[in-house]
């Protein structure tokens, strides 16, 4: 099963989106995601969430809009599943079909968790600027489908801009143990030789390097020019 | 390149959001072949990343010092996390990690061919950690503007963590060419072997290089195979002469009007051969691969047993 990793670098930042691992359960899938993404030492916490139990908007900023009669001109905006049903069948590429049997999974996953009014938790890209995570969390909305959750949302954390909305109901998340965090974490911090400022010297040295080289060609040049 | 020529507004919308600096992001509308070439980048790249750990993986048991060992450690883990990084990456676009996987272990899959080379000795190890991951940063530089999020984001991370790869790697050969003789000499004999193949890593020039202007038009490339060679060539030529070693390269010259260093020809015919499959290392790589798949099955079968008997 594939899970979504969430991480926590400081304790008052949101648990962030930085990819997914593969792992047959919970507790695994945290085990993978502090080898893959936790060898540097900023990190607190992790988030595990299986990708089924995630309904995921993706938005055209162009439709971006905080109220709720335009999101309904627009079904579009709200999810993809009617996009990836509309097409042509002949049109339905692998990717449609992918998503259309993700969206089957999630809603059996739903279904199997029940419809009745459950806290989900809100994540959201609010920006458009080189990052290497992806939604961060934003906090609890209360809804009794996914979809409602995600209305939910854009009326409660509406900001300038949002361009992706991740709703999974908060039982689904797997969490680090508080108490376990600092051996979980903490022995990246004493790694120091990962870290590209333990290599100071090399920097400094290949400026003056280039500096030097660079001196010896332009009293060519001068040489030459005269 | 189909659709370049047919403009509908689906596309039209697609690249106007990338012209303005957007990312395009899972479950966007993007054309076909944008997600076929983004497919074929990031599993190349994560199959790189998965199959270099193997020249230098063969080189910590050997490591001169503890702390060149825990050094050689964390860099293989590194290039083992970015390896999973770029397939998560991937899978966003529907493809699946073992399609990717399969396709590596049956020898279908390609990787950078600079991996096919063999690591004769210590030299060799710090060779690759400053040229080889250094040329490989300048490429995920460009890489890390793609319009596509997940590669994006995939690239900004792995850069962040692969400077001090290049940087060990530099550290010592620099040691290495202010030392002893035979010292200096492993070092020459290390940057006559992996020169060649090192400026060959940025791919065939522009003009033999059918899919760039695909690929720079939707942000996927946003500098050509020529352009972040010459930022390599004119970053570690000069690194390179000030510790005194003899780059193997009659007609490299400094071009005083453009301020850029010039390379000779490279042997494109071999690099193809390489890539086709008959490299020196081709063959041990790949088997290699499959024996440490093969090894760590019982792993595999264990994890499923404990989380299905749960």
């Amino acid at each position: 099963m594939r899970y979504e990793i969430f991480k926590q670098d400081a304790p008052n930042q949101p648990h962030s989106n930085v990819g997914s691992v593969h792992a047959p359960d919970a507790e695994m899938a945290l085990m993978h995601a502090r080898d893959v993404y936790g060898r540097r030492p900023n990190a607190v916490s992790m988030w595990a969430v299986p990708e089924a139990a995630i309904y995921a908007t993706s938005r055209e900023p162009e439709v971006l809009s905080h109220e709720p009669e335009a999101v309904s001109r627009e079904p579009e905006a709200v999810s993809r599943e009617p996009e990836a049903l509309s097409r042509e069948p002949e049109a339905l590429s692998r990717e449609a079909e992918t998503q259309s049997s993700k969206l089957m999974a999630q809603s059996s996953w739903l279904k199997a968790h029940g419809s009745r009014l459950t806290s989900y938790a809100v994540f959201r890209k609010t920006s458009q600027r080189r990052s290497m995570t992806y939604v961060a969390y934003a906090g609890t909305v209360e809804a009794s489908t996914p979809e409602a959750a995600v209305t939910a949302a854009m009326r409660k954390f509406s900001s300038p801009e949002t361009f992706v909305w991740w709703v999974c109901p908060e039982a689904a998340i797997s969490k680090t143990e508080a108490e376990a965090a600092p051996s979980w974490f903490e022995p990246a911090k004493d790694k120091v030789y990962r870290q590209q400022s333990y290599y100071g010297d090399v920097a400094r040295q290949s400026r003056r390097q280039r500096a030097e080289i660079a001196g010896k060609l332009s009293g060519e040049e001068a040489q030459d020019d005269a | 390149m189909t659709q370049a020529t047919d403009i509908t507004p689906k596309l039209a919308e697609f690249e106007a959001r990338i012209a303005r600096g957007e990312k395009i992001e899972p479950g966007d509308w993007m054309p076909d072949d944008y997600r076929k070439q983004l497919i074929r980048m990031i599993s190349q790249h994560a199959h790189s990343e998965i199959v270099g750990m193997l020249p230098e993986g063969n080189y910590i048991t050997r490591a001169p010092s503890l702390r060149r060992k825990m050094v050689l450690i964390a860099k293989v883990q590194d290039e083992g996390g970015h390896g999973q990084y770029l397939y998560h990456a991937a899978e966003t676009l529907g493809i699946s990690r073992d399609e990717m996987e399969q396709a590596l272990l049956a020898g279908k899959a390609k990787y950078s061919s600079i991996f096919n080379y063999p690591t004769l000795n210590w030299a060799d190890i710090g060779m690759i950690g400053w040229l080889v991951d250094g040329a490989a940063i300048k490429n995920q530089t460009m890489l890390a503007h793609c319009s596509y999020g997940p590669y994006s984001r995939a690239m900004v991370r792995i850069c962040a963590e692969e400077t001090f790869h290049q940087r060990q790697g530099k550290e010592m050969i620099v040691k290495y060419a202010q030392g002893t003789p035979n010292q200096r000499q492993m070092a020459q004999d290390a940057l006559n072997r992996w020169w060649g193949p090192v400026l060959m890593m940025f791919g065939p020039h522009d003009s033999d290089s059918p899919n760039s202007e695909v690929l720079i038009r939707w942000g996927v490339k946003t500098q050509s195979n020529d352009t972040v060679r010459q930022l390599f060539l004119d970053e570690v030529v000069p690194e390179l002469m000030a510790i005194g070693l003899q780059i193997p390269d009659p007609q490299l010259r400094f071009d005083a009007a453009s301020k850029h260093w010039k390379h000779g020809p490279i042997d494109w015919a071999h690099f193809w051969q390489v890539v086709k499959g008959n490299g020196p290392m081709n063959k041990e790589r790949l088997a290699a691969r499959n024996q440490a798949h093969n090894d760590g099955a019982w792993v595999r079968d264990a994890v499923t047993a404990y989380a299905s008997r749960k």
